[in-house]
């Protein structure tokens, strides 16, 4: 009796204040969940488009979509006239919203042979949802790409842990987690300096941990059967972590960015015969008949090599070879005849790997795309550089929204703009392929981000830096290829208050990030050396606009080459 | 325009070459070096897919058969290395002291230049070797130089024999003992590195055993010995099915690994390097060890300085089967030069200082039945040079494996390479031979060992 008088109360509320549990549910600011997009452009999922229609989001749903669609008195109305409306892309695999830990400071390894299986970087047991952070800048920053979702997965080497499906929205890890631990994620990566080092003991360890895992199981369950007399199950983390990839209920994502990573994967998997997905493929443009044949879905990396821009001083150069005396000139051209066939080669090679995903597309690879490793800038550039090699733009986005979806598992929820499934989506002024697009609103989960264009006159600090300094100041990640190990990391290089220069220098291969010393700038070339972990490196570079190459020489070990690319500078805040 | 046209042609020919794909050959008028059947002049030979068919004079062929003018030329088996490192991309894996269950054939690198490098010297089959880091190293992979193919797969030589690397004496020392305070620190130590490793491995056979046969009784509620992929290689040396190949040095130790292996019953043995093998030919002669050796290299660390160019002679002489490597990408170029070395320290007679570097080495990869002569029904693996192999004036013309021309001197492009760095700056021969360490055995391990105290300051 009392029960109904309340009920009835609060009916009386409800009627008298309509709006009111809105108000109070949401978040302070939030007027409404719910929202009618108008007048968009809908690509309801690749190759299919609604002109001027409306699209209704409510509770984190699309609740409609169409041309005639009624519009909810509570919604916030969204004029988008002329935009076009997209699924929100799904990364394939990278770590969005995972801090890469740092390197930990360690004792010596003793018996390098036998080391734990967290030091040798087997951790399959590790779960992405454990190290996810809501407040990670990559979340941010992909998701004002277009991004919504991703396949995240701890960072490590062999086997870092267990993937998870996330949205790229949340105040806490918790509201990101979509679908935990979907996958187990592998590379063909050795331990630093203990077993496995090489790609030969890698392999040889996936083999014996496989095994041991299957042998683990049927431990296990006779012991469950009846457990009297038999010595017990040991508790071990990492081949009870891989048991679940033996009976066949998880993926295998194998990072194999190259061709011959991918033949080694593919061996690997044959051999043993667990589900396998590759990821991280940059170059496997031959291997396309045999993935077809194999059904293996592919994550290509979005991660495209830097393209060359023309110099625009070559010409200049020519002129003055023509200048040169006559029998100079003839050992030129034979060197220029080497470096013609040689650059014609390279060229070649660029062409493949960015027509790759048109490649797969025709020959009906089964492909989406992945993010690991990319900058969140670069990504709408690079694919665009694939459609212009071949890849038609429906090709594209089934490889950013419907293809991710099914390799994940996920395509009941996500992947498409239909009713009922997660209001996970994006509006951009153009087409998104176009090369000015503009991303300027992102749902996540149903939750609005509106993006405003950047006036030319808001750049940050950009009087600050001095102009011969310019080209120099601002953060570079850079790559490091240690004889096949590629070693990455910053280099941050600042203007100090009397106008000279100064940097520091970090990586998860060095202790912690070390000041560098000595920096010397001439033209487009920049020079430093730095006291890594007690040896002396130096750095040669020289500057292309946003990219630089050289080398570093760490001896005793050696001279290495070097790219970078400037991420942030003083043109880009 | 031209030379366009030319680069792109030359671009596709290596490509266009499916791998295993066995080709027909008729090779003309060539004076015949056959190893196992003299030397027959102004003689033909028929590779029919793949396949030696022939041997004679006048043979004739179908049309679609390439024949080859071989007139003043000479025609040899295809060179075989009994001990390299090209074609795969690791050598060692230099953390424990054995490692037996790590195998460079799952890390093979058919694009290697390497490999064409090596052609260009007549050798058509290499033995793709685990480096000497540890005493009992990794597995390794004897490989056909089919360059060309993109497919690791097509580059193993199916049916070949495994192999696996043992080494003996300073290197294993160094790595585990020197630097890391590890068992081996000493020769002895070596030697009980070899006798844990296989007991430890009969134990695990035992264990296999008892739990199999017990598994049929009802009340059994024993378990299975954790699964081990180190002691399942260890096991299969024991039974037989692995030859072992064993970088050594000084005679001691190797009479030492000789006792060893009797011990443990182990009769398949190749000695590599084995400088001072010439103090202990009529042991290994008896134990029916090989011995593949250097021409003339050595004083390149301590155990290696009491050394001969007469080594591969007089071990030849005790009846030692005996074949001359190269341990080297450089070396391989020219087995034949290093081959004729026995003529002048020692004076092995043509066929004999050719037998070095054909039917020997094959005989210990155990592939002789297949390769390293010139008889009906052998693989169709030829070398052509324009003199005599042995003159110093020779020069490798074409080099055949399983009747397809891998090697041409006459369509030999500047740029042979198959993968393209489609990142690199410019590529030169010298940036890809710019390793100062020397011995190629000891590959990977500087990086290894750096990474290790880098970080321990």
């Amino acid at each position: 009796m009392r029960m109904k008088v309340w009920v009835n109360l609060g009916l009386l509320i409800m009627i008298l204040f309509p709006y009111s549990s809105v108000y109070s549910q949401d978040a302070p600011g939030e007027v409404t969940r719910t929202y009618a997009i108008t007048g968009v452009h809908i690509i309801t999922s690749p190759g299919t488009m609604i002109k001027n229609g409306t699209v209704i989001i409510k509770d984190g749903l699309i609740h409609n979509v169409g041309r005639s669609v009624s519009i909810p008195a509570d919604a916030q109305v969204i004029k988008a006239d002329t935009m076009y409306m997209y699924a929100g892309f799904i990364d394939g695999l990278s770590h969005i919203g995972v801090p890469k830990p740092k390197e930990e400071e360690r004792a010596r390894d003793k018996d390098p042979g036998n080391p734990t299986n967290k030091r040798a970087g087997i951790t399959p047991e590790k779960s992405a949802a454990d190290v996810l952070s809501a407040g990670h800048k990559s979340i941010s920053e992909y998701r004002a790409v277009g991004y919504t979702a991703a396949h995240s997965a701890p960072y490590g080497r062999m086997l870092p842990g267990q993937g998870s499906v996330i949205l790229l929205d949340g105040k806490n890890a918790a509201d990101l987690l979509y679908k935990a631990d979907i996958s187990n994620y592998g590379q063909l990566l050795g331990g630093q300096g203990v077993f496995p080092s090489t790609v030969i003991a890698v392999i040889t360890k996936y083999r014996e941990l496989y095994r041991q895992s299957q042998q683990a199981n049927t431990h296990i369950t006779n012991y469950k059967r009846n457990g009297v007399g038999m010595k017990r199950p040991t508790y071990d983390v990492a081949t009870i972590g891989l048991i679940p990839l033996t009976k066949k209920q998880t993926t295998l994502f194998m990072s194999a960015p190259n061709h011959l990573d991918i033949h080694r994967a593919m061996a690997l998997q044959k051999d043993l015969g667990f589900k396998m997905a590759l990821a991280n493929v940059k170059s496997g443009y031959r291997m396309a008949d045999r993935l077809k044949r194999s059904n293996i879905p592919v994550l290509l990396s979005l991660d495209l090599f830097k393209e060359e821009k023309e110099k625009k001083d070559d010409k200049k150069k020519d002129d003055k070879k023509k200048g040169d005396k006559d029998d100079k000139k003839k050992e030129l051209n034979e060197w220029d005849k080497e470096i013609e066939a040689f650059t014609k080669r390279k060229k070649e090679e660029q062409n493949n790997i960015v027509g790759q995903a048109a490649a797969f597309a025709k020959k009906g690879v089964r492909f989406a795309f992945s993010t690991d490793g990319t900058s969140a800038k670069s990504i709408l550039g690079n694919i665009r550089r694939m459609i212009k090699a071949g890849l038609s733009e429906s090709d594209a986005l089934a490889a950013l929204t419907t293809n991710p979806a099914q390799i994940l598992g996920v395509s009941q929820t996500m992947g498409s703009i239909q009713n009922g499934k997660i209001a996970n989506l994006f509006i951009s002024k153009t087409p998104i392929f176009d090369e000015k697009a503009k991303i300027k609103y992102v749902f996540v989960d149903g939750n609005l981000h509106e993006y405003e264009e950047k006036k030319k006159g808001d750049k940050k600090k950009s009087g600050k830096v001095s102009e011969e300094n310019k080209a120099y100041v601002g953060i570079w990640e850079y790559s490091i290829n240690a004889g096949g190990e590629i070693l990455t990391g910053e280099l941050e290089i600042n203007q100090n208050e009397e106008g000279t220069l100064e940097g520091t220098l970090s990586g998860a291969q060095l202790d912690s990030t070390v000041e560098i010393d000595e920096i010397t700038v001439d033209g487009n070339k920049l020079s430093f050396t730095a006291d890594a972990d007690g040896i002396t490196i130096s750095w040669k570079g020289s500057i292309d606009g946003e990219s630089m190459s050289g080398e570093v020489n760490a001896a005793p070990m050696g001279i290495f080459p070097i790219t970078a690319t400037r991420t942030s500078g003083p043109d880009k805040i | 325009m031209k030379f366009i046209i030319k680069i792109f042609i030359l671009l596709f020919i290596p490509i266009s070459l499916s791998a295993q794909e066995s080709g027909n050959i008729l090779i003309k008028n060539g004076t015949v070096l056959t190893i196992t059947n003299g030397v027959l002049k102004n003689t033909d030979v028929l590779i029919q897919n793949g396949k030696i068919q022939q041997i004679g004079p006048n043979l004739r062929a179908s049309s679609n058969t390439k024949t080859i003018d071989a007139t003043g030329q000479y025609v040899m088996p295809g060179i075989i290395d009994a001990h390299s490192h090209i074609g795969i991309d690791a050598v060692n894996e230099a953390t424990n002291p054995v490692t037996a269950e790590v195998n460079v054939g799952d890390a093979i690198n058919p694009m290697a230049v390497s490999i064409y490098r090596a052609l260009a010297g007549g050798v058509s089959v290499s033995h793709a070797m685990h480096g000497s880091a540890n005493a009992i190293g990794g597995q390794c992979e004897t490989i056909k130089h089919r360059y060309g193919t993109w497919d690791p797969e097509e580059i193993r030589m199916k049916g070949a024999p495994r192999t696996i690397k043992f080494a003996l004496g300073e290197n294993p020392m160094r790595v585990h003992g020197e630097r890391r305070g590890l068992q081996p620190k000493t020769r002895m130590g070596v030697e009980q590195i070899f006798r844990s490793a296989f007991s430890e491995a009969k134990r695990y056979m035992d264990a296999q055993k008892m739990h199999k046969q017990s598994m049929g009784n009802k009340s059994y509620k024993g378990i299975a010995p954790k699964y081990n992929e180190r002691l399942e290689v260890l096991a299969d040396i024991l039974r037989g099915e692995i030859i072992v190949h064993c970088h050594s040095y000084r005679a001691d130790e190797i009479y030492m690994l000789l006792q060893v292996l009797e011990d443990f019953g182990i009769t398949k043995i190749c000695f590599q390097h084995v400088n001072e093998g010439f103090k202990v030919a009529p042991e290994l002669a008896a134990y029916g060890a090989g011995a593949s050796v250097f021409a003339d290299w050595w004083a390149y660390k301590f155990e290696v300085y009491y050394s001969t160019a007469y080594n591969a002679t007089i071990l030849t002489r005790n009846g030692v089967l005996t074949s001359i490597n190269s341990d080297s990408g450089e070396l391989i170029r020219h087995l034949y030069h290093e081959a004729a070395k026995t003529q002048r320290y020692g004076g092995l007679s043509d066929n004999e200082a050719l037998k070095l570097i054909t039917i020997n080495p094959a005989k210990q990869l155990g592939i002789g039945n297949r390769v390293g002569s010139l008889e009906v029904g052998k693989d169709g693996d030829v070398a052509i040079f324009s003199a005599h192999p042995l003159s110093v004036y020779t020069i490798p013309q074409m080099t055949i494996v399983d009747g397809i021309i891998r090697f041409d001197v006459e369509n030999d492009d500047n740029d042979m390479r198959l993968a393209i760095d489609p990142e690199e700056e410019m590529s030169s021969f010298f940036d890809h031979q710019n390793e100062k360490n020397h011995d190629k055995c000891m590959e990977g391990v500087a990086e290894q060992l750096f990474q290790f105290s880098a970080h321990n300051h």
